[in-house]
């Protein structure tokens, strides 16, 4: 069957396609809303708590979104493939296991974690490795460790299950992944697969002086090659912050419509508590530092393994990161992650409830 | 330098990426200035937002260097109205926050959609009103200034204290003419991970106050106990109107 692009709508009149006039007309229609959206949500108490919500969800990963995409700036510039090469196992299966710890190393939450996870991967190394590390990065370190263990007042408990959990789920889909796909550069898009140069997100030929001499960065100069690594920190910036504000935009609509009393009133039930919970982590889209005090305020409502499932899905898979992650990854792909990090994350929550019983 | 060469200079500066990182970089100084960054985020966390505007200027530099430097490869000089939907989108909260109210914090349809009340709202009344109103053994006269979090964790411990604080009201239709909720929001980062926290507030004052104004109680709190849970609830309450705070939310406190 032929695929049905601009070129093949018959035009009504030589010269006339309606691609074309459409086109510009819906982009200014969404201009418009942008434009009107202060006053339009300013018409409903639920159009406050819509705006307050997205620019809150905004303003919390916007600081992180800046800080990855400089550590990103930075490695893209600095970190040579050979040395990446030298200290990650060769053997993909080793190299899963312990790139799920790299949130040790280097402790970034969801939002900072995309920049860093696409340079590295501009840097050659394997996609089943970076997405270990973007899987486990927001669960399997000290910070998110700390506030877990606040928010449920020391309950030893739900700090090791929450970590143990994130860590297995993260070491568990790259490996399947890597046996679905054979060839995971396959799963890239163009600008994020290795050895095209600095994966700014450009189709330009590097090292031809084009886009400044990127082939270069070993030879010059450290202030030029900082800039050099600020100009790659500017391209991560607007293309993550773009996928950002649509992710957040969804979660926030989320956030507004769902009564979280339904929610609760299905606590009884252990699989439907749970699935519920992940449903609510999928779609509330909250900082894997803070999501652990509110999934505490539901202690004594939802079952334990409905709280667990919670706080180990959130911060591996959500709406805002969906998006981000289709800045770099064929939608295919980024399903068949969202699939199997659920799967893994139901499962693992359901053991638990197997193994440790129900209670709150 | 030629005029097309000129026209290619005066787009750069005006390129959808410098016009985004000085949009958020404005953005930001102005919600730390003002202090309206508290109706988003915590109190706290104002340093995240310094960290944020010391990145974005970074960025900034990085991208000016790149407009000056001849050996830029123009990429960003191309314009189109898809760019321009792509800065309006990346702009929009910048937008919402400058355009929008100036005072607005999460509000009473928030609460109602995140309350996870212990009991059904006329239950709760029940039990209040089946207790002997103002009989606790503890009643001091003395009045003392708490946060509505003090009330609902150390409750039961200040039963029969008389106390004030303030907070937003929830006018329920199942609630009796004389009853209405107090709550305010408790943050760990930001408002979306705001979790409501309410207390039962009894007051011969009439008329009660709107649903979602901020006002201040004065009255005793008094505990019972439904399905094994202390209910706490503020009796003989005073109420007036008062200014909504600088910091509308309160902090969980890691």
């Amino acid at each position: 069957m032929s695929q049905l692009t601009s070129n093949s709508i018959p035009r009504v009149l030589p010269g006339f396609s309606l691609v074309k006039v459409a086109r510009p007309v819906i982009v200014l229609m969404l201009l418009f809303v942008i434009v009107a959206m202060p006053w339009l949500l300013g018409q409903s108490a639920s159009g406050a708590t819509f705006r307050i919500t997205l620019v809150s969800i905004l303003l919390e990963a916007i600081p992180f979104v800046v800080l990855g995409s400089i550590i990103g700036g930075v490695i893209e510039v600095f970190v040579s493939p050979q040395w990446l090469t030298r200290i990650i196992p060769r053997r993909q299966y080793l190299a899963v296991p312990v790139a799920a710890l790299g949130g040790f190393l280097l402790p970034v939450c969801e939002c900072a974690v995309v920049p860093v996870a696409r340079r590295l991967l501009a840097k050659g190394v394997p996609f089943p490795a970076v997405l270990a590390y973007m899987l486990a990065a927001p669960i399997v370190n000290p910070l998110v460790i700390a506030s877990t263990a606040v928010a449920y007042l020391g309950d030893t408990r739900m700090v090791v299950l929450r970590t143990v959990g994130g860590y297995i789920v993260a070491v568990i889909v790259p490996l399947i992944i890597r046996w679905r796909w054979r060839q995971t550069d396959s799963i890239l898009l163009q600008h994020a697969k290795p050895n095209t140069g600095c994966g700014c997100g450009h189709t330009h030929q590097h090292g031809s002086g084009t886009c400044g001499g990127h082939g270069k960065h070993q030879r010059k100069p450290l202030s030029e090659r900082l800039t050099e690594a600020m100009r790659h920190a500017v391209d991560d910036f607007l293309l993550v912050g773009r996928f950002l504000v649509i992710g957040a935009l969804m979660a926030a609509i989320i956030h507004t419509a769902l009564d979280r009393q339904i929610v609760a009133s299905i606590g009884a039930s252990p699989v439907f508590s749970t699935l519920a919970m992940m449903a609510m982590a999928g779609g509330l889209n909250l900082c894997s530092e803070a999501d652990a005090f509110v999934a505490a305020s539901l202690s004594g409502i939802l079952a334990f393994s409905a709280q667990l499932a919670f706080l180990v899905l959130g911060p591996m898979m959500d709406i805002k990161l969906a998006a981000m992650y289709l800045a770099f990854m064929k939608r295919t792909a980024v399903a068949w992650i969202i699939a199997l990090v659920c799967a893994g994350v139901f499962g693992f929550s359901m053991l638990t409830h197997l193994l440790i019983g129900g209670g709150s | 330098m030629t005029h097309a060469c000129h026209e290619k200079h005066w787009k750069q500066w005006f390129s959808p990426q410098f016009i985004c990182l000085i949009g958020w970089m404005v953005g930001l100084i102005l919600l730390l200035l003002h202090g309206q960054y508290q109706l988003y985020i915590a109190t706290d966390f104002w340093p995240l937002l310094a960290v944020a505007i010391g990145g974005l200027f970074i960025l900034l530099y990085a991208q000016t260097a790149k407009i000056s430097s001849s050996s830029g490869c123009g990429c960003s000089a191309k314009s189109s109205l898809g760019r321009w939907l792509s800065v309006a989108l990346l702009l929009l909260p910048v937008w919402l926050t400058l355009a929008g109210p100036t005072h607005e914090s999460l509000n009473a349809n928030a609460f109602a959609s995140r309350w996870l009340a212990p009991a059904s709202l006329a239950s709760l009344t029940q039990n209040v009103a089946s207790q002997p109103w103002g009989h606790d053994d503890q009643a001091t006269s003395t009045l003392s200034s708490v946060s509505l979090q003090t009330i609902v964790t150390d409750g039961p411990a200040m039963a029969g204290r008389r106390i004030a604080t303030i907070g937003r009201t929830y006018r329920d239709p199942s609630l009796p003419d004389d009853t209405f909720l107090i709550f305010r929001f408790v943050v760990a980062c930001c408002a979306a991970d705001a979790v409501p926290i309410a207390v039962l507030v009894q007051t011969n004052q009439q008329p009660l106050p709107e649903s979602d104004q901020w006002i201040r109680i004065e009255g005793r709190i008094t505990v019972s106990q439904s399905a094994n849970q202390p209910q706490i609830a503020i009796i003989d309450a005073s109420h007036s109107r008062v200014k909504p705070p600088d910091a509308p939310y309160l902090t969980a406190g890691w």
